[in-house]
């Protein structure tokens, strides 16, 4: 059984159709990749999932259960953790305490202090942000911004991690680094669904693709099998393209 | 500063704020009856301050409730009369304003910036209606007289609770609710995403801080020996606080304590001295200080502290 599974999700603003009856599932220890051009309803599907919104039809499952009408910080507690695009750190609080919110508040057992202070550092640990532990989290670059959010997300304990574009607007350096990350992650026992458009990213690390385009899931599989894919090649190159070498 | 081993500077402050707060409670027992109901009045302010201050602080929501829940406070002693001693009326004050500020709260903090702002003024305007409403159509009176309680009385009432409240907001502080409010305060959905159930630590810290400034009114209600609507919710008691708050700077839990103070004292030097200038130089400080201070005094002071350090340094 998928760990994580929707059927024939649907989602509309006014007249605007963001996805479209998407069926789609996620298996334990796997990294799952959902790419597809601006605006095919990617981060409306994360959100959907995370229950930021709620669905106009459909059903999502995790662990078998309804998710549909749950809300965010329940699915939260029931191990289904996320990051943001733009990202949404506290800019207020230190880098630690970020990280404590998660371990505090993100699992749904009661937690002594000393076990979220040990869960928080070893989440800045496994995420390699334990040198900037004290300093206050507004100062951090953007690759570590970006890292901080992964590091709080894990901090909740969850069993799947979704995390939407962690790889944007980072360095080549830092782009294998978040790979290495995520692989690390999805070793650790964690399903992972990542958005992307770093496809060096998307070809290496996922198991498996799932291409969007208007809302509707146009495409799955393999990643090399998506990457020769007529469709998907249509919808990122234009209707000429081949494919070269 | 830096000189002072840390724990050596902690042990001085200790000692200084416990020999500092025995003359305080002392005061009754050497100060006229000027400085009694002087030093009450800002008392009643340093409450009002500091608990707006422990829910709209860290969250950024302004709330202009407080004399939504003070005139609930004044209107419980007002009610129950001589018939309760004044612990229980004090307690019973804060419940209801908790209550009230609970209900309140479960449906309007989902409102963000401005909208939760204008309705939480718009509560001190409903509550002084309603009650007009029920003492004119139910009632048939205009107003209540209160047993009134030695003015010792209500001075240390009003110290019990600013230390109940330093205490329980310094708890607040510490503990991991503390912290999900100044998370929230910044992105309430990522809090909401990170487990917290933002609604729930909302609702309760809003009605905490609810609870202080009502039990401030029931124990300052007996001090007007008469109330009616237009002197309970006082819509002064809103603003005022606020400012105090903001002027003497929100970033450090002893802020608004200060603020509350300097403001108070000011007030009535200005009304006592310069009553027919009072509101223009009022006026002109508040505009320099939120022009100029933005951070408030304790901010002011930090800066200016860090600067003379950089000095000192530069020179050796």
């Amino acid at each position: 059984m998928p760990i994580l599974e929707g059927r024939s999700v649907s989602m509309h603003f006014g007249g605007l159709t963001a996805v479209s009856d998407v069926n789609f599932h996620l298996n334990q220890g796997e990294i799952l990749g959902l790419i597809g051009p601006n605006g095919a309803g990617k981060s409306t599907l994360f959100n959907l999932i995370s229950a930021a919104l709620t669905p106009k039809s459909g059903k999502i499952l995790f662990k078998g259960v309804d998710i549909t009408r749950s809300k965010p910080n329940r699915i939260c507690r029931m191990g289904l953790a996320r990051t943001f695009q733009n990202v949404k750190i506290f800019s207020n609080l230190s880098v630690l305490e970020n990280v404590l919110v998660g371990s505090f508040f993100g699992s749904s057992a009661k937690i002594s202090p000393s076990r979220a202070k040990h869960d928080a550092e070893e989440a800045l640990a496994f995420t390699g942000l334990s040198a900037a532990t004290e300093s206050p989290a507004a100062d951090l670059t953007l690759a570590n911004q970006k890292r901080l959010e992964v590091a709080r997300a894990l901090a909740t304990g969850p069993q799947v991690i979704m995390l939407d574009e962690i790889m944007e607007g980072l360095n080549p350096s830092e782009v294998s680094q978040a790979m290495d990350l995520v692989v690390r992650i999805r070793d650790k026992g964690v399903a992972v669904i990542m958005i992307e458009h770093v496809m060096k990213a998307i070809m290496h690390i996922c198991d498996r693709v799932m291409v969007l385009h208007h809302g509707v899931k146009i495409a799955e599989g393999a990643p090399v099998d998506i990457a020769s894919d007529p469709t998907v090649m249509k919808v990122y190159l234009g209707d000429h393209a081949r494919v070269v070498g | 500063m830096a000189g002072v081993p840390d724990m050596t500077r902690k042990l001085y402050v200790t000692i200084l704020l416990v020999f500092a707060l025995v003359l305080l409670a002392a005061l009754p027992l050497y100060g006229s009856a000027y400085l009694v109901i002087f030093v009450s009045r800002i008392f009643m302010y340093v409450i009002l301050a500091v608990s707006w201050t422990m829910f709209s602080g860290p969250t950024g929501n302004i709330s202009l409730a407080a004399a939504a829940f003070f005139g609930a406070g004044v209107y419980t002693t007002a009610v129950s009369g001589p018939s309760l001693p004044l612990v229980a009326v004090a307690v019973i004050g804060g419940l209801v304003s908790f209550f009230l500020a609970f209900v309140v709260g479960a449906l309007t903090l989902r409102l963000k910036g401005i909208y939760f702002v204008m309705f939480t003024f718009g509560l001190v305007e409903l509550m002084l209606n309603f009650i007009l409403w029920w003492e004119v159509n139910i009632t048939g009176t205009t107003g209540r007289v209160v047993a009134s309680v030695s003015n010792a009385t209500v001075f240390y009432f009003l110290l019990s609770i600013i230390l109940i409240l330093c205490l329980v907001d310094s708890l607040l502080r510490r503990s991991p609710y503390g912290l999900a409010l100044r998370a929230l305060g910044t992105s309430e959905e990522a809090a909401a995403h990170l487990g917290v159930n933002v609604t729930a630590v909302k609702v309760m810290v809003f009605a905490l801080s609810a609870f202080f400034m009502g039990a401030a009114g029931a124990v300052m209600a007996p001090r007007w020996t008469y109330i009616d609507h237009k002197i309970a919710f006082n819509p002064n008691l809103s603003f005022v606080p606020v400012l105090m708050a903001i002027f003497g700077g929100i970033s450090k839990p002893y802020g608004p304590i200060i603020g509350a103070t300097i403001f108070t004292c000011m007030e009535e030097f200005l009304i006592t001295r310069l009553p027919y200038h009072y509101m223009l130089i009022f006026g002109v400080i508040m505009v320099f200080s939120i022009l100029y201070l933005p951070g408030g005094l304790v901010d002011f002071v930090q800066r200016v502290r860090a600067q003379l350090l950089e000095r000192k340094h530069a020179d050796s």
